[in-house]
Formats: structure tokens, sequence, C-alpha cells
């Protein structure tokens, strides 16, 4: 009999096609119908934490990505900030390639400084911002007392921003002034000050060179967060100049005035280091916790669920309502308190630490304690735990620290391994290891 | 038909290279040790299995080797369709083996010397087992599940000697070898609570068996065989310590052939092993198996039928289940007799232990015989 090569061809196509098939998955009658052993769940509550500590003076606040403004519940604080010098020329059009010739200034008119507030209680009513002109001596050593004086005889403008958020377009005609939403979640606003020529004064003799003072008061709840040079941009200061165009006077910016230093003072005091745990606060206080956990259930069980446990010694200050957010970052090495935490993976250069986000739940997780209770403060670490399983060489270390640090004023205090009754504590559920091969 | 030849390799090496030695082949297999090969090429187990022990690309016996007359390699895939009901869940499945592969031809005078691989015993499954577990004082639903996917195979290295045309003894040594990828997940239902476990380990088999078989021919057109097989045990071994060992059954039986006319052949066979001496986690039971099976027609295109029946070695119940097989097939013959293409299918029916297993088994052969 012959066979042809078609024939073949497609019986063995037909073939392969049979062959592509495979579903073995039944439904199990157990235990008649089902393999040997069960898997277990162990559901359990560890103290293996120890040898936790707290550590101060991680973020100055001159470093910090806020510049806090408080006024109420005890708390004064005010954002204080040193401006560089400007030139006294500029290009009248800077866009053109063939303008190549500056012009000095023939006056200066204004000024207009633009603030962005990242977080403030929108139940705060007539907040208001006063704008104080300081000393250009402040620097990272200057105190609340010390700017006593400029801050009770130098205000140069007052601006509410309650009432130029309602005007049309939030915009003060007749001031300048101007107020818009960056963020309607949050409450972000872009705060724009406007400065006639006296209040500006400037100065030739020292090119601008100028230092100012932020205080804020409110009908309640004074408490706001300027951003800093560090976090999303600093204060933005221009000068507005006129300035000669052929015999014509034409109005351009004069420069915009780098910022220098900036800060902010307070009556807060430094974080006191006891035998608890501090997180927060300005300087920042970070604690570090270190974990002891078995090893049978670190190396052969699989956590599936894992939480922290930490019980606030008090209840965190601040305003009603609000939380105090802090971060826990798996450290890359055990140095105490200089433990590096884990890089961010996408810049394994920077000296940055992962940021908290979706995804990165295996180095940092966030937690949060509400302002005003003491509740239990549970947080998921399961990834993270499953991460010393995974790297049983990296240090089973938590750092906590506030996010932004140097974002709170006041930290939160939370109980350590040396309180018995309320030590952290690892709220554990896994898997033991399923014992196979028995036919 | 000669340039067909390569093209012919190319599909068949498509087929074995797609899918996976392994495959599940009853829900019987998964108590116990697993579920028994059938050492039969396509042409024997297109008879039922009842011309096993007289085909010498067939591994059941050694003896038959001296059926062979040059070299001569053979490769069976099998692909199963099953569906399971066990009285509350009905299932289909589907799945695909590579079992055998078996090379042998004669060496001097009456001697032919045989090997090959072919699977021992089956051990892929995958099993769902859905339930519910208080944590954290709340209700949490799951689905376990449970997998095992790879086979003990057989290697055999056996020799047959015809001390006259009437008388062959066979004998062979055999290694029990493979592995299998054991997983365990489990599931749960809110993940975003509770992360999922995963476990997979490999285990690994060993074990040897020797046999012994006779073949004679006391009529002219009436053959009749004998075989004894001794294996010693199933030592597995998962991450390189012991899990278990199970001692092994000694099988024996015995198969006689009428060739009625050069274009009728009838057969029939026996098998026993007792495979209660296992130890397996369930119910391990003795078994007794038997075949009937004819070829008939040209052996250029045979048509070949067969009914097998008997029981299985492991199953939950008082009694053994059983099993019934019903089979038809036939070959081609190519390539000046060089190549032989065989194709065969089976009904098979098991039950036991309040479940039954309906299934058609799909069976491609390729003889090649250079």
């Amino acid at each position: 009999m012959r066979i042809g090569r078609p024939t073949l061809l497609a019986l063995g196509l037909v073939a392969a096609m049979m062959a592509c098939t495979e579903d073995a998955t039944a439904p199990g009658k157990c235990p008649t119908f089902c393999p040997g052993g069960q898997l277990r769940v162990v559901d359990t509550i560890l103290n293996v934490i120890s040898r936790d500590s707290s550590y101060v003076g991680y973020v100055q606040p001159d470093s910090a990505q806020e510049m806090l403004a408080a006024n109420a519940f005890g708390f004064d604080s005010r954002p204080i900030f040193l401006l560089g010098p400007v030139g006294t020329r500029v290009l009248l059009k800077p866009d053109s390639t063939g303008d190549t010739t500056t012009v000095p200034y023939l006056s200066v008119d204004s000024a207009t400084l633009v603030l962005q507030i990242d977080r403030r209680d929108t139940l705060a009513s007539n907040l208001t911002i006063s704008l104080y002109r300081l000393p250009k001596s402040i620097g990272p050593s200057t105190t609340l007392a010390d700017l006593a004086g400029p801050f009770t005889d130098s205000l140069l403008r007052t601006v509410n921003v309650d009432s130029v958020l309602h005007l049309a377009g939030g915009i003060d005609s007749t001031t300048g002034d101007s107020v818009a939403v960056l963020d309607s979640a949050t409450g972000a606003l872009k705060v724009k000050v406007s400065l006639d020529s006296l209040q500006a004064n400037f100065l030739a003799s020292d090119s601008g060179r100028r230092a100012y003072g932020i205080r804020i008061s409110a009908d309640s709840l004074a408490i706001v967060s300027f951003a800093s040079v560090r976090g999303s941009g600093g204060p933005t200061f221009r000068w507005w100049g006129t300035f000669d165009s052929l015999g014509t006077k034409v109005g351009r910016v004069l420069g915009i005035s780098v910022n220098l230093f900036n800060s902010f003072v307070s009556n807060v005091g430094t974080p006191t280091v006891d035998s608890n745990l501090v997180v927060g606060g300005v300087p920042s206080a970070r604690s570090l916790l270190r974990f002891s956990i078995p090893r049978g259930i670190r190396d052969s069980a699989q956590v599936i669920r894992a939480t922290l446990y930490l019980v606030p010694e008090t209840a965190p200050a601040g305003l009603p309502g609000d939380s105090i957010i802090f971060a826990l970052t798996r450290v890359s090495t055990d140095l105490g308190a200089k433990s590096p935490c884990v890089p961010d993976p996408f810049d394994p250069l920077s000296t940055s630490c992962v940021p908290p986000g979706p995804g990165d739940s295996a180095f940092v997780v966030e937690a949060s304690a509400h302002v005003g209770r003491a509740d239990t403060i549970a947080t998921d670490i399961t990834r993270i735990v499953r991460g010393w399983a995974a790297d049983t060489a990296a240090p089973q270390a938590l750092m906590l620290r506030g996010t932004p640090e140097g974002g709170n004023l006041v930290p939160l205090r939370l109980f350590s391994s040396r309180t018995p009754a309320f030590r952290p504590s690892l709220h554990i559920t896994y898997v033991p290891r399923f014992s196979f091969g028995s036919p | 038909m000669r340039r067909a030849l390569p093209a012919l390799l190319g599909c068949a090496l498509a087929v074995m290279g797609s899918r996976r030695l392994v495959a599940q082949d009853s829900q019987f297999g998964v108590r116990g040790l697993g579920a028994p090969g059938t050492f039969a090429s396509v042409r024997a187990w297109s008879t039922g299995g009842a011309f096993a022990a007289f085909d010498g690309m067939s591994s059941l016996t050694d003896a038959a080797l001296s059926s062979v007359t040059r070299l001569t390699a053979a490769a069976t895939s099998v692909d199963d369709y099953r569906r399971v009901n066990d009285g509350t869940n009905q299932s289909s499945l589907r799945s695909s083996r590579f079992p055998m592969l078996q090379v042998a031809g004669p060496v001097f005078g009456n001697l032919v010397v045989g090997g090959g691989f072919s699977t021992y015993l089956y051990r892929s499954y995958r099993i769902e087992v859905p339930g519910t577990i208080v944590i954290r004082g709340l209700p949490e639903n799951y689905v376990d599940t449970f997998g095992s996917d790879g086979a003990v195979t057989d290697l055999r290295l056996a020799a047959a000697w015809s001390f006259s045309p009437r008388l062959v003894v066979g004998g062979g040594f055999h290694i029990l070898t493979g592995s299998s990828k054991l997983t365990a997940n489990r599931v749960f239902s809110d993940s975003s609570a509770y992360l999922n476990a995963a476990q997979t380990e490999e285990e690994s088999y060993d074990g040897l068996g020797v046999s012994l078989s006779v073949l004679a021919t006391p009529a002219p057109n009436l053959r009749v065989s004998g075989f004894l097989r001794s294996d010693n045990r199933l030592r597995a071994e998962v991450s390189g310590f012991q899990s278990a060992k199970n001692d092994l059954p000694t099988t024996f039986g015995a198969g006689i052939q009428w060739t009625v006319t050069p274009e009728v052949k009838v057969a029939g066979a026996l098998t026993h092993a007792n495979w209660s001496v296992s130890s397996a986690s369930g119910t391990a039971f003795n078994t007794t198996n038997w075949s009937v099976g004819g070829e008939f027609g040209r052996s250029s295109l045979p048509v070949r039928i067969g009914v097998r029946g008997g029981q299985m070695p492991f199953g939950p119940g008082p009694t053994a289940p059983t099993q019934l097989g019903v089979s038809a097939g036939t070959g081609f013959i190519f390539s000046q007799g060089r190549g032989i293409l065989d194709f065969g299918i089976e009904h098979l029916r098991r039950t036991g232990g309040g479940l039954t297993e309906n299934g058609w088994i799909l069976m491609a052969g390729l003889t090649v015989r250079p």
C-alpha cells in the first residue's frame, strides 16, 4: 500500500493537534480520591520584636520637605526663607536670538511671592497668611525667640486665603493677590502675594537679597504645610521692573530670586528619646524594629498574612481628624541609627529610599495614627515578611520614619518591647510546610 | 515513499516533542502509588493487550524479542479523553503521554537484545479541593490544588535466546526511575487579605526489577508464553530525603496465541500482580487482568480488536476498582516494510469506591526498521 506524503503530513498534523491538549484538573473527593495530607493554616501572635530603638536628628527643619506653619492647639510654627540676589540687567526680548544686549532697570516696581500650600484643613476658615520681613542673617540656628522682634514690627502683607479663593477666578484685582486650587483632593493651593515697590523695597546695594517669614492665623485649625525647596518647590519670588526700550518704558521681570535657605521655627522642642519608641517630629526621629521570626516559620512556612501591631503611648497631637503618616521600610543593612533603607530599585544609584506606593509593599508600607486617638495601629507587612523569607541574609528590621520626614511638629510615641503589656507584636498567619511524598 | 520517510519521522518527532512525558491516567492512582502502565505497543494495545506477550515491541515479556528479526525501533504516543464522575462532581480530563520507546535487534546467533523505556506507574494528576476556614475570626473561602506531574519509568535491558524454533527464553533487568513535580497550592478567595501559598517539590523514584519469560511453540500455529517479573521496592525521595518506601509486586502471567490462518490471529492473556504488598496510603489490592484480542486481514492493513478487563491496584473501597476496555486499531506498512504506522482506539471504563471513569484513548505508534 502506498501512502502519499500529504496523507502522512495530515496524519502528523492531526496527531500533533491531539498532542497539544492537556487538562488534568479534577475536583477532589477527599479523602478517598485525594493525596494524603492537608494544607494547614496556623494563626498566631508572636512577640518577635526586640532590641527596638529610637534615634533623633535625621531631618532638620531646613532640610524638610515641608515648611510647617501652625497657630493652634498651643503650637506656634512659622516658615522662614532667605532669597538670593538677582541681576540688574535683562534682555528685553529673551526669546529672540538677535537680542543680545542687556538693559538696566529704570525702577523696580513690584514683586510677587508664590507659595504652595501642600496640606491644610479645609475647615480652617479665614485662613490668613501674614508676610514679615526678616533679617538676612537667618539660618539653621535661628530660633523662634530670635525672630520675636521682626515678627512683631515688620509685617509687610496680610492675605486672607479663604476670601481670595472665593473671589471670581481666585483673583483679588485690587491687591493683585490670587489663590488657585492645585489638588481638590488634598486641598493643595497656590497662593500669589503681590508686593508694591515700597513693600518689596528692592535695594541695589544687596541686589534684592531678602529674608521673609510667614505667620498664619485662622478662626480655628490653623495648621498648614508649605512646600519647601526639598519638597514640591519652595517660595518663588519675582522682581518686576521698568526698562527703557528705545525710549519706551516697558515692564519686565527683573529676576527670580533663588531660595538660599528655607526652614521653619517653632515652639516645639526636639523629640525626646526615652525607653519607648519615637517616630517623626522635628528634627525627625526614627525607630528601628528588629524582628527575630522563628526559622521554622521564616524558612519553611509560607506566610499568607502578617500584621504588625503598634500601640501608641499617647494619642498623637495635631489637627483633629488628621493622621500622622509614617513609613515602615526594610533596611539593607542593620547599622543601628545609620541603617540605610533599601534603595529605590528604579534608581539604585540614588541615596533615596523606596518611596511608598503600590507595588513596592515588599520593601515599604505606610501606616497612620489618628490624631487624638490612641488606637492600636495595625499594619499589613505580609510582603515584607515574605521578602525576609526569600532573602534570608537580609536583616529582619524595619525603620519607622515620618512621611514626609519633618512634616509633623509632634512625634508619634509608641510603646517598645520594654513595655511587655503593650509591646509591638506580629500577628502572623502561615501555612506550614506541606509534607509531600507518601504515595 | 522513500522521500516520505523523513517527513513522517519529522511528524512523529513533532508529536513526541510537543508533549510532556507524563499524563494523568486514572483517578484511582491518586491515592496509591499510581496507575500501572500497560507495557504494550500500539499494535498489542489495540488487541486489548492480548498480543503483548508475543510482540517484540511490547515490554511485557522479554522472550517476545525473538520476533524481532532486524534492528527495530518503536515509539508510542497516547492521548486520553476521560470523564470522571464521583457521584457529586463530573469533570472532563484530557492528557497526552509518550509511554514507550523500544529498540531491539539480533546480535548474533539466536540472541536478540533489546531495551528502552516504558511507563511503570503514571503519577500525574491535579486535584482541586475547595473549603472554608475561620481565620482571625472570619470565614475565608479557599481552593487547595494538589498536583503531581510525572511518572515512574521502567528502563529495561533484555535479551531473548532461541534454543530452538519452538522454545525461546528471555530475561531482563529493570531500573525504575523517574520523577514527579509535586505542587500544593492554596488560593484564598479574598486575595487582598491573604496571599496564596504555593509549594513545589521534586520527587524522584528508584527501584530495581528482574524478569524472566518463556515462549513456546507447541504446535505450528500455536504459541504460548509465560512470564514472571519481580520488582523490589519503590523508594521516593523529596529534596534528597527519603519520603516513602513501598514494596513492589511480583507479576506473573501467561498468554496464548493462535494463528488460525495467516490472516486471522487471536490471542488471550492473563496477568496477576500482588500489589497488596505495597504499604502505600489507601488500600492496595492484588490484581488479575485478562485480555482477549485478534488481528485480522493482510499484514499491510490489518484490523485489530480486543477486550481487556480486571482490576486496578489502588482504591478506597473494600474491593479493588475494576476496569473494562474495548479496543480496535489498524496499521500501515510503508517504505518496503521499513516503517509501520499503527493507530488504535480504546474505550475504557473504570469503577470503584463510588467513582466512575469513562474515556477514550487514542494511540499512535511508529515502528522503524532501517
